[in-house]
């Protein structure tokens, strides 16, 4: 019997129905990718660059979505992955370290017109831009998308010990920074 | 009142519960907003316009470019199979052309010494030569 998904998966395949079923897709996952691509990009306008090129990688892509994995962990992926390569492309342009980049973004927040965050919310971000990559990324998806495990470890394709340790590593750390 | 059961006066939909968890999931699951992160007025409406768009025009691009290829697949063929007898038919178009002109009208109106002198040297030396050559 086909489930839900299935059936959504195969009009998204489907030349025929399959713009509808993508603007049914975007309608549904558009604020959720958004805001895990902002938490990882920081700056909104680049996080809208990433978001839309992520949903252009969906819709080009769709045929080869095997149904493998969630649709929900399979867009994701790809948000994580354009978010990473972003980061890497304009670090490089720049001559920076991706760390780097992102630490100057979380510096620049004080004067960004779509941050009002309070004094704890900016020296949070600061921390979070501090921690390595992979870490960040964990501490971002458990922390403030309180996503469980097995869902992360899906999506960014690592063990659930594996993902445990950098989320712990990197709670320590902000921990410690924060009581300093 | 032993029989009463309740789940008899009352009915829910079919999968009631499982969607009920699905909705409720869905709009909490994943989707925080964290805070002092603003977005501009009416962001995710004009969002879903820009990728609807951007989509669209990638799978034209994407079909107009697959057409566009083969397009000129087709049409190097073409010429590569046509060259050769284009060329032929051209050059003797063209050589038919100059015969009759130079039949037609330019000998017509010049006389032998003048045809003469526009030959080279190198031209005329064995025809004279021939003519001199006792038979």
């Amino acid at each position: 019997m086909e489930t839900q998904q299935s059936i959504f998966i195969n009009s998204l395949q489907e030349p025929e129905t399959r713009e509808k079923a993508f603007k049914r897709l975007v309608q549904e996952y558009k604020e959720r990718l958004y805001w895990h691509i902002r938490k990882l990009v920081l700056d909104h306008d680049d996080a809208n660059d990433v978001v839309q090129n992520t949903f252009i990688k969906v819709y080009l892509n769709i045929n080869k979505f095997k149904g493998e994995s969630s649709l929900f962990t399979w867009m994701y992926r790809i948000a994580t992955n354009e978010s990473i390569n972003f980061i890497k492309s304009k670090s490089s342009k720049m001559g920076l370290q991706n760390q780097e980049w992102i630490e100057s973004k979380a510096e620049g927040l004080q004067s960004d017109s779509y941050f009002d965050g309070d004094e704890a919310a900016l020296i949070l971000q600061k921390l979070v831009a501090k921690l390595p990559e992979k870490q960040r990324i964990v501490f971002n998806m458990r922390y403030f998308d309180g996503m469980n495990y097995e869902s992360i470890s899906q999506i960014l394709e690592t063990s659930v010990g594996a993902l445990k340790a950098s989320y712990h590593h990197a709670s320590t750390k902000i921990k410690s920074k924060l009581n300093d | 009142m032993t029989d009463f059961k309740p789940k008899k006066l009352f009915k829910i939909p079919e999968n009631y519960f499982n969607e009920l968890e699905d909705l409720l999931l869905k709009n909490t699951q994943y989707a925080s907003k964290i805070q002092g992160f603003k977005i501009p007025k009416n962001y995710f409406k004009t969002l879903e316009e820009t990728v609807l768009k951007k989509t669209v025009k990638s799978s034209y691009s994407y079909r107009s470019k697959l057409i566009l290829s083969l397009t000129s697949i087709a049409a190097t063929l073409a010429l590569f199979l046509m060259l050769p007898n284009t060329e032929n038919t051209e050059t003797l178009i063209e050589d038919q052309a100059f015969n009759d002109y130079i039949e037609s009208y330019y000998l017509e109106d010049m006389d032998g010494y003048e045809i003469l002198s526009m030959l080279e040297n190198n031209e005329t030396e064995p025809n004279l030569n021939n003519s001199t050559e006792k038979p």
